[in-house]
């Protein structure tokens, strides 16, 4: 294996979008998008030895599978948030109703006063 | 001074001769940036069949969408027939508010000659003005 001293690279220059995807990441970490960057670089050297097609196939679906996980349990917090926040709703519209029939016959009372 | 943010990344020239499609990978990477830390190799290793593990997630994650979308669209007609009764009680409770001075110039004409509980009224209507027309309380 090379030693990181004769180690050569190449410049791979970024498009607009994984610019704006960096910084964006960057700014969600509040971090500098240059140590974005670094650490991306960090990690391709680590896996340069890995260069066969497979392992990357296989390391990709690894993430996506982490992503996926990640993204699940956030839904399935607000999953339950969002049933509490239902049933409240519902005692909300329960009061609302009795509410509106309270405020009618009070009106209805006092208006008579007129009559009197 | 702010230091100007680099427009490439330095890649080993091993790893950019064995990929064709170098733009791929990036875009990969810095979708998975914040799982770059997770790898497991003996995860990986004992994931023979990996697709069939992440078919089978991916099942589980679009079944928990839509379940997950379905409540919510169930909490925005709820929330939406809230806010209707709300204004509808709003409005009512305007006119509720206008009969208070009824309500005050009946005491001091009748006073307890009207069969009337003038507090117990005035209490109900400060009840629903103050849930009414000063505060929404289901934000």
């Amino acid at each position: 294996m090379n030693s990181s001293n004769d180690r050569k690279y190449v410049k791979y220059e970024l498009n607009f979008k994984q610019k704006s995807k960096i910084a964006d990441l960057a700014s969600k970490k509040n971090v500098d998008a240059d140590s974005i960057m670094s650490r991306i670089e960090d990690f391709l050297v680590s896996f340069t030895d890995y260069d066969n097609f497979t392992f990357w196939d296989k390391l990709l679906s690894f993430f996506n599978m982490k992503m996926i996980d990640f993204r699940s349990k956030i839904i399935a917090d607000d999953i339950i948030e969002t049933k509490k926040k239902i049933k409240e709703q519902k005692k909300l519209l329960r009061e609302y109703e009795d509410d509106y029939f309270a405020i009618v016959a009070l009106g209805k009372a006092l208006e008579s006063l007129n009559k009197i | 001074m702010k230091r100007k943010t680099k427009n490439y990344l330095l890649i080993p020239d091993k790893f950019a001769q064995n990929f064709d499609d170098l733009e791929f990978i990036i875009d990969e990477l810095i979708v998975y940036f914040n799982f770059l830390n997770e790898i497991d190799f003996e995860e990986l290793k004992q994931m023979n069949s990996l697709h069939d593990s992440l078919d089978k997630i991916r099942e589980e994650f679009s079944n928990i969408c839509q379940v997950y979308g379905k409540l919510r669209q169930e909490y925005g007609v709820i929330y939406f027939q809230g806010n209707e009764l709300f204004t509808r009680n709003t409005v009512t409770g305007i006119k509720l508010g206008l009969l208070v001075g009824k309500l005050e110039r009946a005491k001091s004409i009748w006073g307890s000659d009207l069969s009337l509980d003038y507090e117990a009224a005035k209490e109900l209507i400060n009840h629903f003005t103050t849930r009414y027309l000063f505060k929404k309380d289901d934000e």
